[in-house]
């Protein structure tokens, strides 16, 4: 018996000593891997990484939130922005959960000409992004990498540092968590859940503290679901407790219905659009609060200007024409997929109607109507302005033409006409009746095929 | 052999039955889904936009309430009929669903509030379509 016992001891001494050796061998090469990780990349300084800039073997990649790069000043930098000639490649978007990911990333990757070839620095302001996003590139086995701190760059004025000209209207989740907090200074703000529906399921599920529902059945109508009447404007934002003085937040689970509002707004005359850059996702990911009780509406009784103060944010027929007969000065941009440019498909379950304007040009979009990928970063984001400028380049869409962007209802180009606000664009608007109000009338010419 | 074909007759009484059941639980559905998906709303106020202007427009609608107010007196006097002189049991229950499906038509054409459905031209289509195959299922049932 004691014999049996005294083996019985043996054996689970021996299997304890086993199991810690090879806890203590997992651990040690967690940490050898981190170690050639970090020796991995170099670190660069200012006058290397100035020197550096513009040759065409070096890519310099901004890794941090892309509100960063657009213009905010995050993580405690002087000055917002990203260094002139960066890259984008945020750490967000390889926390995103996306079919195909790994394939997207690399298109992503090779789009953005950041190839194992090259030597890339890798910059952020929190000295963990870079980290992050140097792992990544070294399993996708990318060697020459650097690593730079922002800070030091923003900090000296003289080096030069670019911000979308209207960055202010994306903002992070960090913006709103602080306004929330200080209350806007006192200011009147409101902040919104945009999404179609009176059961607003979404907003059910769970919304940013404060935020008020907004259907966008309360702004849009049939047939064609054009923007209601300006009296109908006016009471719908008296209803939301909106004046041309508000700061307004806009988000939704897809921010598209956001972009549609926040274009409305801007047309009614609201001085102060804001819309989250990313949708909810971007607050839930910054681990903020989340309140799943409903806010009602707190309505006011003077709007202070008369709607539309700025009329020319949103234009109709007549207008569209107009544009589509200056030939040099402006453009009537499609932004539709390719499919329903060329008159494959009509796009809509609701429109039969197959082509496009006659004259319009393509402005790129998405795989269909409910998505705009060529606009957006893996995480819902703005894209990188100047992808979007290379991308319209192509179609003649330049900033010093008179652009008017439509789709099918108005959603889509909503969005983009935002997005172009930020990048400072001037004389741009939205066609609101868009192709379906085009092609419900036959006077008005249309195209189909590829444009000669 | 005729045990044969009337056991055949009994599975497709059944079958349209279910067909019946399917047809209507159809356009509930939608009207469901149009409360839930945007693009379904959208949908269905293009179909009911379309259907007033073709199909269901004012004259055809009038066509449709006088048919319906026919074939619900047709159904009773049928009815009458064969609770007097013949007395089967399941004719008379089929007889009586057919009067059920033409208050249900005649309801959907007079109420407001059913005009105010999305799906309100899919339901018409359901109730018409039942009403035929009912007449179908009640001469089955006379026939065998």
């Amino acid at each position: 018996m004691q014999k049996k016992i005294k083996s019985l001891l043996f054996l689970l001494v021996l299997s304890g000593s086993l199991i810690a050796l090879a806890a203590c061998t997992g651990t040690t090469e967690k940490t050898e891997a981190d170690t050639k990780e970090a020796s991995a990349i170099q670190s660069i300084s200012t006058e290397d990484l100035q020197e550096k800039i513009g040759h065409a073997d070096w890519v310099v990649v901004d890794t941090r939130a892309n509100d960063a790069f657009n213009g905010w000043k995050l993580d405690g930098v002087d000055r917002g922005g990203h260094i002139q000639g960066a890259v984008d490649f945020s750490v967000n978007w390889l926390k995103v959960d996306v079919e195909d990911k790994d394939e997207k990333l690399q298109d992503i990757l090779t789009a953005k000409g950041i190839t194992p070839e090259k030597n890339i620095v890798l910059y952020d302001a929190n000295g963990k992004d870079a980290q992050e996003v140097g792992a990544y590139f070294i399993e996708k086995g990318m060697k020459n990498i650097y690593r730079y701190d922002v800070k030091e760059w923003a900090s000296n004025e003289d080096l030069p540092m670019e911000s979308y000209p209207n960055y202010q209207m994306l903002v992070p989740a960090t913006w709103i968590h602080d306004l929330i907090n200080n209350e806007n200074d006192a200011q009147p703000y409101k902040i919104f859940e945009v999404s179609w529906g009176e059961e607003a399921k979404d907003y059910h599920k769970g919304h940013i503290p404060g935020a008020v529902h907004i259907n966008t059945d309360e702004v849009e109508e049939p047939p064609i679901w054009n923007r209601v009447a300006d009296e109908k404007l006016e009471a719908f934002a008296l209803n939301n407790g909106i004046t041309t003085d508000t700061t307004v937040v806009l988000y939704g689970s897809d921010s598209m219905g956001a972009f549609r509002v926040a274009a409305i707004l801007k047309y009614m005359g609201v001085k102060d659009v804001r819309v989250l850059n990313g949708g909810f996702a971007a607050w839930l990911n910054a681990g903020y609060e989340v309140e799943t009780e409903a806010n009602t509406k707190a309505a006011t009784d003077s709007f202070g200007a008369t709607v539309p103060a700025n009329s020319n944010y949103i234009v109709d027929l007549p207008q569209a024409k107009e544009i589509l007969a200056d030939k040099d000065g402006s453009k009537l941009v499609d932004i539709r997929s390719w499919d329903e440019y060329i008159g494959k498909i009509p796009g809509y379950s609701d429109i039969t109607a197959k082509g496009r304007p006659a004259g319009s040009v393509w402005g790129h979009a998405g795989s269909d109507a409910n998505h705009l990928e060529d606009f957006r970063n893996i995480d819902n984001t703005m894209r990188n302005a100047s992808e979007i400028m290379d991308m319209w380049k192509e179609w003649g869409i330049t900033p010093d033409q008179r652009l008017a962007f439509y789709c099918g209802t108005g959603w889509r180009a909503a969005e983009v006409l935002i997005y172009a606000d930020v990048m400072g664009f001037e004389n741009i608007s939205l066609y609101d009746g868009g192709w379906y109000e085009w092609s419900a009338d036959p006077i008005n010419p249309v195209e189909t095929g590829e444009p000669k | 052999m005729k045990q044969n074909r009337k056991a055949g007759m009994v599975n497709m009484n059944i079958l349209f039955f279910i067909l019946q059941l399917v047809l209507i639980t159809g356009a509930m559905v939608l009207e469901d889904l149009s409360h839930k998906k945007m693009g379904m709303m959208r949908y269905l106020v293009f179909k009911k936009r379309v259907y007033e202007e073709t199909l269901f427009n004012a004259q055809y609608m009038y066509v449709y309430k006088w048919l319906f107010i026919i074939g619900l007196v047709i159904g009773l006097l049928w009815i009458a009929y064969t609770m007097v002189k013949i007395k089967n049991g399941k004719i008379i229950g089929m007889l009586l669903f057919l009067i059920l499906l033409h208050i249900i038509g005649i309801t959907l054409m007079v109420s407001p509030d059913m005009v105010q459905l999305r799906a309100y031209h899919f339901f018409l289509i359901a109730v018409m379509m039942d009403i035929g195959i009912q007449y179908v299922r009640i001469l089955l049932r006379f026939r065998y």
